[in-house]
Order: C-alpha cells, then sequence, then structure tokens
C-alpha cells in the first residue's frame, strides 16, 4: 500500500501557488512551530522522529542541526542541497516543481529550529526553471509574510535565496556545494573542521538535502511518533524512491522507509518490460553498489541496504534488465566519475582516469587479460583513500560491479580477444 | 600535548599537523603536496597515516595532533598503499629513469642527449637532483609500474622571464598555486579545468607578464617537480655549496642561501628560516643576485681617467692618485657622499676617515633622504622621540593599516597576512602595486596635500573633548588647541574626500585596534613632509598605532646611526648633499650611485662603486668595491635588527670591500688609526664608539640583535604646520638600483618585468 | 579592450550581490547572467566580471573552466543536451544522439554551420523516469524516439 505524506498533492493543479498551498493547509507547521513552539521543541520533534538524510548519507537530520552552536556572535547559514546531480535520481526535482512551498516551510523550520536567518537553495544549473518557479515562490512568501523580516509578527527573520550550480557532480557534496556558493571551484574541503562549525562563510552551517526538508512540516503537524510509524523505528517515515531503468512504469513512488526493494520494483514500477528479466539493480543512486536479481529482498531503508552491502543513498533505483551488457552499465559509471571528479586528489583525479581508460579498451574490445582484477585493485585503491566522498561512490560500484559480474566480464574480454 | 609517533613519544606545542609533528621528530612521511608555510591541501594522499581509534586511514597533513594520540606512520599495508598513489602519481609523470634498472650507472654513461623538448624521465630533466619526487621515489623504492606514463603533451610556457612552466612535468600538487595565493597574496596561478584535464593556469590564459605576476619565485621554489624551472638552472648539476647572505637589495635584509658553483653565484633562494623573509623573497633577491653579482659592468680594476678616459690601472696608482688629490685640497672643498646599500663597516671607516682622515665637516649620503631621516629631524625639531626598532610582523596582527606610498615586498606580505586575517588597508598615493589589491580603498591623494587629510581625521578623533588635566600626553592641550583651528573644510578640500567618508574613516580607526602606520620616502621628502610626518604622528599617538617609516636601502638604518655619532652641528646632511650636487666642493668621495648630473659636480671626483654607473660619466678614479655577496660586514634592516653576513664567493676581479678600500687610502695618505685587519675589527671598533652599537656582537647571529635606541619619553604631542620653503626631494629612490647598477634598465629580464605594463 | 556592462546589466548584478556577505560568492549567479546576455563567456567577459566583483581574473577563469554550463565559445541557437547516462542508455538513449548526428551532420561537442544548433553529449539530467531525454536550452524533453526528437526539431524556430 502507497502511504503518501510528501507527495499526496503533487497531483493537484497550481500546488507551487501560494494560494492553492494554503488551501490545503499550508503553513499550518509554520504557523504552529513559530507561535507556540520554541526553537528547542522543532530540534527535539525532529531528532526523535529519526527523520534521516534523503540526500545520499542518511545522517539524521536533528542531529546535524544540533552540533550547530547556540551561540555564536557569527551568523549561521542553511543551505539547501538541490544539486541533486546523482545519475538515477530526479525526485527533489518533483518536489521542487510540485510543491515549492512544502521545501520552503521546511527551510523555515529548520532556520528557526537552529537560529537561522540566512537560506540559500543551491540548485542544479540544469533545473533552470524550477528555480525560476521556487523564486516565484519565495517572492509570494515573501509577500505573505512567511519569509523576510518579523515572520508572523515573533520577531523571527529569515531570507531565503535560490543559488544556481553550474555543472559539476561534485557540488553535490556538502563542502564542495560551500565552496561552489561561495564563487569558487567546487573542490571539496577537508574535515574537520565540519560545516556546522565551520562552514558557509567561515560560518556556522546546517546543509540538508530537499527532501530532508520537505518532511520536516509533517513531522511538526503530526509529531514525531507518528513519522515514525511511517517508517522504520531508526530511519523514519516515508522516501520518494525514484525508479528508472527496464521497468514499465518508471517514477517516483513515495511508501514507507524499509519497504522491500523487490516490491518496489515489481508492484510498483510495474516490474519489468515485456520479455526482459532482472540481472542487476543499482539501489541508491548511481555511486552504490550493485545488487544481483537474487539480492533483491532488502528492506529499503539505510541500515538494512548497508547491511546487504550497498546503500541507500538518494533512494533512486535503477533497474538493469538481462538484455543489457553489464560491460555498458560499467562504462557509464566509470565515463561518469572520471568526467566529474574534481581532480584535487591524486587517487581519485587518476583513478577514475585510469578506470575509464581501462573500461574504455574493454568496451572496444581491446582488453588485456588482467584487467578485470586491474579494475578491482585500482577500485580498491581509491577507496576510503581520497579527500571526500567522491571517491567511494565512483570506487564502490566498479568493485561490485566487476566482483559481481566477474564471469560476464571475462566472457566479454574473452569474446574481444 | 604528548601524541605517540611509531612508539616515539613526542611533545607537540600548539595546534599542529601529525605531518608537521613528525618532520619536527625527524619521522619522514613522503608528502608532495603539503608545505609547511601553506594549509594543508590533503591532495596527494602520499601522508596517509593510521591512527588508533579512527576507522580506515587518514592524511597526515590534514589530522591536528590531539593529546593522547596514537599515531602509525608506517606499515606494510601503509606502504603498499603509498606505492599504489606512488603508481598513480607517475602515471601521468615521466618516469622512464625512477625505476630504471641501469640508473645507478647511468650518470657515468649518459651521452649529451640532454636538452631535448620532451622529457621522458630524470635524466632528461631540467630539474634532475632538485626533485621532491624523486626523493619520495627513492624512500619507497618502487619495483614495478602498473600504468604507462602518459605524456600530456602540453606546450611549455617559456615566454616570461626567470622561469619556465611545464606542464608535462606537473603533478598538480598545487603549492604553486597555493603559494601564490595563501602567501603572496598575488593569485596570478590556479587550478583550470577539472579531474584529470586539470591543469596550473594564468589569467585568461596569459603569460605570466600579463597577468599581474610579480616574478617573487616562491612558486618555483615549493614545486616539488621540475614543472617549474629556474631558467638559469636548468640543465645544471647541483651547486658546490650553499652560502648564507643577506639580501643587500633593500631595507628589509631578507637573508637568502647562495648557491655557489665553482666560485660563481648558481643561484639565491630565500632562506626557508630567514628572520624577516621566513622563506620569502623578491624578484631582486630571487633572481637577480647572480645577475647583479656577475653583471658586465662591474668594474674589476682600478680605473683613472687618463686624456680624458678612463683606463684600468693598478690599486696602488689609483690609490696614489687620490692620496694626492685629497692631501692638496682644502679639507673644507672635500665632500664624502655615503651610500646606504654599504654595510656598517664600511660607512663607519667611510665617516671615520671624513672627519679624523681629512678632517672634513661635509659628509652626507642617501640615508639623510629617506623617510627614517625625516622623521629623525622632525622629531628633534619637536623634541619627541619615535621609537625606530620594531618587527615588521606585527604588522599582519594589525587590523587597519594606512600605507602612504608603496612598501617593500616582505612588508606587503605581512600586510597582506592581515588582510587575509580580516583587517582593511587604505593606501594614500603610491603607485600601482600588488599591495593595492588587497586594499578596501586607494586614496590618490596628491602628494603634499596629506597633512589636511591627517589633520582634519585628528580632529574629528579627538571629538569636542576638552584634555583633562595633566593626564594626557605631553603636548596635548597644544596639539586640541591646534586642532580646534583646524578646519575640516580643507580637509575635505585637499583630500577630495567628502566630509562623510572621512567620518567613516575615523569610525574605521576607533573600531579596529591595533593599527599601523607607514610611510615612505615620498611622503615624507615632498615640500611639507615634515608637517605630514607630525600630523600622523599624532594620529599614531591618538590610536596607539605601530608608526614605521619605510626607509628603502639595505642598511638605511645602520647609516642614519652611525652619521648621528660623526654628526657635529655643522650644515646638515641633506643642505651638504645639496651642495656637492650643486658643485659646491672640489673633491668629492661618492661611494655608490648620485643621482644623474649635467656635467661633473666637482673638479676631482672618486667614485667607489662595484659598477662603472652613472657617476663614473665623470669620476677620474673609480675604486671598484666587493658587493654583499663577496663580502663580511653587517647591514641593520628597516626594524633595528643587526645582520651580520660573510662572504658567499670570492671578490670579483680586484674588487675590494668598502671599509678596506678607504683603510687603504688613509694608509697611503699616511694617516693613522685605520689599521684595521677584518671587517670584524671595524665592528667592534664601532662597537666601542658609536652608541646604537654599544656592546653589541656583530659576529654571531645566534639570537635576534637590535641597535640600541635611546630611552627616552616618546609619548608628545605636536604641532607643525606645511611650510612652503622646504625644498623639492633631491634623490629619488629606486628599489631596483643596487649601487651603480640600474637592474631594471641593466639587466634585462627585470627590464622586461618592468617594463611591461 | 575592456568591456563595459549595460546600466541594466550593472543594477541586475548588484541586486544579485546583495544577496551574499562577499561579492565572490554572486560569481555563479552572474556568470550565468552574462553568459545568458552574450551567448558565451569570452575572456572580455571574464576580465569584465572580474573587475565588477573585485576580483583577480584569474578567480573567473577558474571557475569558468570547472564548470559544465559555462562556455567559453558560441553555442547554437538551440542547444540540444542528450543524456548518455545509465538510466537514459537502458532506454536507449544513444540512439537519439546517433539520430541527431546525422539528422544536424554534426558530431557531439559541435555546432551546426548555420549556427543553429549545438549539439552536447552531457551526464544525468536527473530526469531518468523520462528517459531518454534531453534539454533543448533550458527545457526538458523526455520519452524521445527518433520521430518526438523530429517533432521537436521543427518546432524550434
Amino acid at each position: 500500500m502507497e502511504t503518501k505524506v510528501l507527495t499526496k498533492g503533487f497531483e493537484l493543479d497550481h500546488l507551487f501557488r501560494i494560494g492553492v498551498y494554503l488551501d490545503q493547509g499550508g503553513y499550518r507547521a509554520v504557523k504552529k512551530a513559530l507561535t507556540e513552539w520554541k526553537p528547542e521543541q522543532v530540534l527535539d520533534e525532529v531528532k526523535k522522529a529519526n527523520l534521516r538524510g534523503r540526500g545520499g548519507a542518511g545522517f539524521p537530520a536533528g542531529l546535524k542541526w544540533s552540533f550547530v552552536p547556540q551561540k555564536t556572535d557569527k551568523a549561521k547559514y542553511l543551505c539547501v542541497n538541490a544539486d541533486e546531480g546523482e545519475p538515477g535520481t530526479f525526485k527533489d526535482r518533483y518536489i521542487m516543481a510540485h510543491d515549492p512551498h512544502l521545501l520552503i516551510e521546511g527551510i523555515i523550520l529548520a532556520a528557526y529550529a537552529v537560529g537561522i536567518h540566512t537560506a540559500y537553495i543551491y540548485i542544479r544549473g540544469e533545473y533552470e526553471l524550477i528555480a525560476r518557479r521556487l523564486e516565484g515562490a519565495i517572492g509570494d512568501a515573501y509577500a505573505k509574510g512567511y519569509l523576510g523580516k518579523n515572520i508572523l509578527g515573533v520577531g523571527f527573520d529569515l531570507d531565503l535565496y535560490v543559488h544556481r550550480g553550474a555543472g559539476a557532480y561534485i557540488c553535490g557534496e556538502e563542502t564542495g556545494l560551500l565552496e561552489s556558493l561561495e564563487g569558487k571551484r567546487g573542490n571539496p574541503r577537508l574535515k574537520p573542521p565540519f560545516p556546522a562549525s565551520v562552514g558557509l562563510f567561515q560560518s556556522p552551517t546546517v546543509i540538508n538535502n530537499v527532501e530532508t526538508l520537505a518532511n520536516v512540516p509533517f513531522i511538526v503537524l503530526n509529531g514525531a511518533a507518528w513519522f515514525l510509524e511511517r517508517g522504520s523505528p531508526k530511519d523514519g517515515g516515508t522516501r520518494i524512491f525514484g525508479v528508472s531503468g527496464a521497468v514499465n512504469k518508471p517514477g517516483i513512488y513515495e511508501l514507507p522507509v524499509g519497504t522491500s526493494l523487490r516490491e518496489i520494483i515489481f508492484d510498483h514500477a510495474g516490474g519489468l518490460k515485456p520479455g526482459r528479466t532482472l540481472k542487476a539493480v543499482i539501489p541508491g543512486g548511481m555511486s552504490s553498489p550493485v545488487f544481483k536479481a537474487d539480492e533483491v529482498d532488502v528492506k529499503m531503508d539505510c541500515d538494512c541496504v548497508a547491511a546487504a552491502g550497498s546503500m541507500l543513498g538518494s533512494g533512486a533505483i535503477i533497474v538493469i534488465d538481462d538484455r543489457t551488457p553489464i560491460l555498458d552499465v560499467l562504462s557509464k559509471v566509470a565515463k561518469f566519475y572520471a568526467h566529474e571528479s574534481c581532480g584535487q586528489c591524486t587517487p581519485c583525479r587518476l583513478g577514475t582516469s585510469w578506470i575509464h581508460k581501462i573500461v574504455k579498451r574493454m568496451a572496444a574490445g581491446k582488453g588485456r587479460a588482467d584487467d578485470v582484477d586491474g579494475l578491482i585493485r585500482l577500485s580498491a585503491n581509491i577507496k576510503g583513500r581520497t579527500l571526500c566522498p567522491l571517491g567511494d561512490a565512483a570506487a564502490l560500484p566498479v568493485l561490485a560491479i566487476a566482483k559481481k559480474f566477474k564471469a560476464e566480464l571475462q566472457t566479454a574480454l574473452k569474446g574481444s580477444a | 600535548m604528548k601524541i605517540t609517533i611509531d612508539h616515539l613519544n613526542v611533545d607537540v606545542e600548539g595546534r599542529k599537523s601529525v605531518l608537521d609533528a613528525a618532520r619536527e621528530s625527524g619521522i619522514y612521511i613522503p608528502s608532495l603536496c603539503d608545505h609547511p608555510r601553506l594549509v594543508p591541501f590533503s591532495g596527494c594522499r602520499l601522508c596517509v597515516i593510521e591512527v588508533r581509534g579512527r576507522r580506515g586511514v587518514v592524511p597526515a597533513c590534514g589530522t591536528y595532533a590531539e593529546d593522547g594520540m596514537v599515531v602509525v606512520t608506517s606499515s606494510p599495508s601503509l606502504q603498499k598503499m603509498r606505492l599504489q598513489i606512488l603508481d598513480l602519481i607517475l602515471s601521468e609523470h615521466p618516469s622512464a629513469c625512477l625505476i630504471c634498472r641501469e640508473k645507478e650507472t647511468c650518470e657515468d654513461h649518459k651521452s649529451t642527449i640532454r636538452k631535448v623538448g620532451e622529457v621522458t624521465g630524470c635524466v632528461l630533466c631540467p630539474n634532475n637532483g632538485r626533485c621532491d619526487l624523486q626523493t619520495v621515489v627513492e624512500h619507497l623504492k618502487p619495483d614495478n609500474l602498473h600504468f604507462p606514463a602518459l605524456y600530456r603533451d602540453q606546450e611549455i610556457h617559456r615566454k616570461d622571464p626567470f622561469f619556465e612552466r611545464n606542464e608535462n612535468l606537473c603533478i598538480l600538487c598545487g603549492r604553486c598555486v597555493r603559494i601564490c595565493h595563501e602567501v603572496r597574496g598575488a593569485s596570478t596561478l590556479a587550478f583550470v579545468n577539472r579531474g584529470s584535464q586539470t591543469v596550473i593556469g594564468t589569467a585568461l590564459g596569459r603569460p605570466l607578464l600579463d597577468s599581474g605576476c610579480q616574478f617573487c619565485g616562491a612558486c618555483v621554489d615549493v614545486c616539488p617537480t621540475g614543472a617549474l624551472t629556474e631558467k638559469t638552472v636548468k640543465y645544471e648539476t647541483l651547486p658546490d655549496e650553499k652560502k648564507a647572505t643577506i639580501c643587500g637589495f633593500c631595507s628589509q635584509g631578507c637573508e637568502l642561501t647562495i648557491h655557489v658553483k665553482q666560485g660563481r653565484i648558481q643561484a639565491s633562494v630565500p632562506a626557508e628560516n630567514g628572520p624577516v623573509n621566513r622563506g620569502q623573497a623578491c624578484v631582486r633577491g630571487r633572481f637577480l643576485v647572480r645577475d647583479a653579482v656577475h653583471h658586465p659592468r662591474r668594474v674589476l680594476k682600478p680605473l683613472v681617467r687618463k686624456n680624458g678616459r678612463l683606463e684600468e690601472t693598478g690599486w696602488d696608482e689609483a690609490l696614489g692618485l687620490v692620496a694626492r688629490r685629497f692631501a692638496a685640497t682644502a679639507p673644507r672643498d672635500i665632500a664624502v657622499f655615503g651610500s646606504a646599500q654599504d654595510p656598517c663597516e664600511d660607512l663607519f671607516i667611510l665617516r671615520k676617515f671624513a672627519r679624523e682622515g681629512l678632517k672634513t665637516p661635509n659628509l652626507s649620503g642617501v640615508e639623510a633622504f629617506s623617510a627614517p631621516a625625516r622623521l629623525l629631524e622632525a622629531a628633534a625639531e619637536q623634541d619627541i622621540a619615535p621609537p625606530l626598532n620594531g618587527r615588521i610582523s606585527d604588522i599582519a596582527k594589525s587590523r587597519v593599516i594606512l600605507l602612504f606610498g608603496n612598501c617593500p615586498p616582505m612588508v606587503g606580505l605581512e600586510i597582506h597576512q592581515a588582510v587575509k586575517n580580516g583587517a582593511r588597508l587604505i593606501v594614500v598615493g603610491g603607485k600601482e602595486s600588488p599591495s593595492i589589491r588587497c586594499a578596501s580603498a586607494w586614496l590618490k591623494i596628491p602628494g603634499g596635500k596629506e597633512f589636511d587629510l591627517l589633520t582634519g581625521l585628528s580632529k574629528i578623533l579627538a571629538g569636542d573633548g576638552h584634555p583633562q588635566n595633566g593626564s594626557g600626553p605631553k603636548g596635548e592641550a597644544e596639539f586640541k588647541k591646534h586642532l580646534q583651528e583646524f578646519k575640516i573644510a580643507d580637509a575635505v578640500a585637499s583630500s577630495g574626500l567628502p566630509e562623510e567618508k572621512l567620518h567613516r574613516l575615523v569610525q574605521l580607526l576607533e573600531k579596529r585596534r591595533p593599527a599601523a602606520f607607514l610611510f615612505n620616502a615620498t611622503f615624507a621628502e615632498g615640500p611639507g613632509g615634515k608637517a605630514n610626518i607630525v600630523a600622523l604622528w599624532n594620529l599614531a599617538l591618538q590610536n596607539q598605532a605601530l608608526f614605521i617609516p619605510l626607509g628603502l636601502e639595505s642598511n638605511v638604518r645602520g647609516a642614519l646611526e652611525i652619521a648621528a655619532h660623526f654628526r657635529d652641528g655643522a650644515p646638515s646632511a641633506r643642505e651638504i648633499g645639496r651642495s656637492i650636487l650643486g658643485g659646491a666642493f672640489k673633491a668629492l668621495y661618492v661611494c655608490g650611485h648620485l643621482p644623474r648630473m649635467e656635467r661633473s659636480p666637482a673638479e676631482f671626483m672618486v667614485v667607489q662603486d662595484s659598477y662603472l654607473g652613472d657617476a663614473g660619466e665623470f669620476a677620474d678614479v673609480i675604486l671598484p668595491a666587493t658587493t654583499f655577496v663577496e663580502s663580511e660586514g653587517t647591514f641593520v634592516n628597516m626594524e633595528g635588527r643587526l645582520q651580520k653576513f660573510s662572504p658567499a664567493i670570492a671578490p670579483s676581479g680586484e674588487a675590494r670591500p668598502g671599509w678596506r678600500i678607504i683603510c687603504d687610502l688613509a694608509g697611503t695618505m699616511g694617516l693613522p688609526g685605520f689599521a684595521y685587519e677584518a671587517a670584524s675589527a671595524v665592528f667592534e671598533a664601532m662597537a666601542k664608539t658609536v652608541p646604537a652599537f654599544r656592546g653589541l656582537n656583530g659576529l654571531e647571529r645566534k639570537a635576534e640583535t637590535f641597535v640600541q635606541e635611546p630611552a627616552k619619553e616618546s609619548r608628545a604631542f605636536a604641532v607643525r604646520t606645511p611650510s612652503a620653503e622646504e625644498a623639492a626631494p633631491l634623490y629619488e629612490h629606486d628599489p631596483d638600483r643596487y649601487k651603480g647598477l640600474a637592474m631594471s634598465r641593466d639587466i634585462k629580464s627585470l627590464n622586461i618585468v618592468r617594463g611591461h605594463k | 579592450m575592456n568591456r563595459e556592462f549595460t546600466a541594466d546589466l550593472k543594477k541586475r548584478i548588484e541586486e544579485i550581490t546583495a544577496r551574499y556577505p562577499s561579492r565572490q560568492a554572486a560569481l555563479l549567479p552572474v556568470l550565468h547572467l552574462v553568459q545568458s546576455e552574450t551567448g558565451f563567456l569570452s575572456a572580455e567577459e571574464e576580465r569584465a566580471v572580474a573587475s565588477i566583483l573585485g576580483l583577480p581574473p584569474i578567480k573567473v577563469r577558474e571557475v569558468v573552466t570547472f564548470y559544465t554550463m559555462f562556455t567559453r565559445k558560441p553555442l547554437g541557437r538551440f542547444h540540444l543536451q542528450v543524456c548518455s547516462n545509465l538510466s537514459c542508455s537502458l532506454a536507449d538513449g544513444e540512439r537519439i544522439l546517433r539520430h541527431l548526428q546525422a539528422k544536424l551532420g554534426i558530431g557531439a561537442g559541435e555546432t551546426t554551420p548555420d549556427g543553429k544548433y549545438t549539439l552536447t553529449e552531457v551526464e544525468c539530467l536527473g530526469a531518468c523516469e523520462q528517459a531518454p531525454c534531453m534539454m533543448v536550452n533550458f527545457d526538458y524533453h523526455g520519452n524521445l524516439d527518433p520521430e518526438k526528437v523530429d517533432r521537436i526539431l521543427e518546432e524550434l524556430k
């Protein structure tokens, strides 16, 4: 059974208009929190709800907020990660296009909870039209007094701006995003210090994914217990799974956290296209290690997917059918990360580049007998040794494919030799 | 705090990376991107270590020591990891020689195939032997490489002076980019493109000459490979020896390391631990020492004018001629003009010779026309005594800086650090310079108009408050009265700034303390210069600001202290200087450079210089002196820091140290009291007589030594208004001049840099 | 030669810079704005942007060359960006690229001689449910097949 929370209003026409949104009960959470709750209460409720990040790393949002110092003489910032660059991921686009005020409401609540007065939505540059829609919605929210000075007369100020990226996957990494927002190359920063203490413009900063924030109004309205009921105990709420690839009904499916991968593919997304069978699934965006067809009975929450050797990531499920050679999949993975490495650290810059070179020669029929082992060695050399998570993102899927589909790749090598 | 590195207990003070802590304990961790002066980059990943209690590996450069931390820097698994990372690095760096089995015997057998366009291995690399990557390879000892080295096939940038950029040897460690940005504040180099396409680029892809590069060479010095190579050193074998010296080109006194090869200078690089420069230099210290010392204009033998032409001769003949002519001239008709680029020993002997030997009162020198000299003059007239000693590193601690005119490069670096830490820099006057790039405002107020601006600021800062009885500094009452009479409208009119802007400047000064005020000779020398100085001094008192006159020549401060000792109330050194140029004397003894003249200023002129310079045009005798690289001596830098230096190479030709030339001349003239054996003996004599040097030991530089300052109450306000009688500046200070050598004219590479706008 | 921005553009740039505590932070939005006005970012635009934001020109160059959406050469009037990433290729997205290459007679990364079209192969556009997809300037087009691509091209004026 589908449990729609975030996506419930998506079928409505013009939900992005503030009038429609208000008719649907919009901004009630903001009114409730700002007029009835102290900031700490919002924070506590979100903590109790075990809301985990929907962007990829799955870090608990409430905990992240609590790392920001309460008292500081610096400005604090909220950055909304709407970079959505992980291949296979498109859920945030839906939220921003259909229900921008839901995001704005979540932003106001997060800012209120942490004591932030300036927020930026960092949106990937390609989403130009959505950025305009967001700007329109923000303008309306200012006009209605939900943004700006003295919101709802409670003395809380918040300014919100949309900031467009310009085509760089690495800016989805939170410190790459901060650098980019500061007008620099999106090279990730060394951690520590973490953004909660030294973030945007050297100030304490919260960075949350769009979907993460979109959940906050529901937690405020319905309470943590309600939210936990809709998901797993340590991973509350629903998730918007984006399914693409060889299924009959690609699209977004909002389901309780913990729904099985098999159910999502076969019940919700309509199973595979006629005449095809399941070969493999990428469960959480391109950087998550692949599952083979017999590994899809996994509950889709952060911990279960991790226990099964992959990661829930952005909840982007890419379904691969039996007609697709695994070398094709590998080629796409290799090409993408070689293209997106920022170039700062050696293992990533050169490792992704060599993976790409080797996979290209395999695809061109010029592979060498030890290329599959070479790929395994190379990706193991990248894993855990890079400056930022992009190295792992590049290495883990290659490792998984090379190990799980070694026989097929070896056959492909022999076939070409 | 205590940490454990490979079972070794290490005490760590302050915030320090594990890599730095290990370095200081003599533990080598391979690393190619880290540099002690730079913010950790963690790019090369060679410095991976294990920290007990942490998962996986972390880079030692980006991991800060914490009390009780237990670190493992070498283990079989770390070694394997590093080899794998090195494997990748070498896949885009020519590596043929690194693992060649014949590497050991190569040196004996290689033929003359070196100067090639494409570098495929170390023996073909212009930087062979000066390469950190080679060091890492020697440490890790890879026996096999798993990837073929791909040659990037990028064009080698050879158009710029001093050094070449070869992207094909670059490992993208980013040290050059970071030193240019973090330390030099120049932002000339940067990463361009992304991922495997990344290269080090310049603004708009133009040559460095068009990119605002100052050619300080900091990027070359930190490059771990041959990607940045000094042109004159490339393909050269390593130096025979390295000798320390103090740069003689300007008043900062940077410590340089001279690389000596077969008795000649191969290169000069900034000393990593130089107390003033801390591993940095400017284009002059970094690239011009060699060219200046071995310049074709060097005078290698004494020259004597015969039949209108200068001809080489022996020392005896030249000194004999000078002795005879001086002996035949009345003392009051002889004048002596010193060079503030000469060491203290030379200056002391020169003045002693003039006073006690020639018995002439006519002593002058370049230092008389400097910012600190003007300050001392103004101070003497007003009976105030501003301190001259200080540390330029204190400038970096300031939160607001007022700079009048241009500043020397190391001072510029301190200013840049201050600005990076949030300070505001206001520049008044001066030419386009690197410092102006980090300034919040550049006020282009015409020279001589600073007085009104400063007094206006003082007036606003003082407000309407009346001085409290007796509690304020001396002179406060008069000063307040002076301010009350001053009209802000005058400050507005002279500075061209609206009154509101003046108020904002004052707010800046009030809110941001400490402050530093710096001024150069242009501010101090022109008409109204002394009034400027006094006005700035008052503002500094009101604001408790550092007050720093920027002298230019390497030994201005030393020269001033020595001159003060020999002063006897005769006409001032400035007036004598003017008279010299006006042709008031019959015989002249000039050290170094004099301003260009139309005709000879005297019947008989002796020039003691290392170069055949402009003054040589009219000289009757030229006595060849050594350069600082060839001499022993001491300089007192702009901070008052006494710095000794020893010869790095033997004198060129028959050149002699300045002090010895004078002593020899005195001996020829039969004058007693000039039988010094060595520079150190001269210093000892000076330390006995000149107050500033009293009790100092010039021979040892174990600890920091500063010249003595009179302990006198210095906190007093003064009043001085500009007077039109003060004459225009006589002497134009040129930072690119070393004695008779105008480096921006006479050295082609600098000529290109300076001529290029 | 130095490029001067129009008064209107300068005003819009100042509106952008007002959103941030540092002028440098406005660099990406300002580059987007300038590129939308001029079509591409030449050295002149780089210099002008550096000057108006008070940055050394190198700070603009390093950013312009980092992000794929900034272009240093003129693009066609219609920029066709075809996704070649996994979800699209699982829906036979390569067919779309091949079709466009054949139809326009240009390769990926090239512009037609009449300056009408530029064809670019791009990474995931975030519209995987409509694979295969492409962007024409900033408009998304999904569930493509060669016939649909032809219709889209016909409608482009």
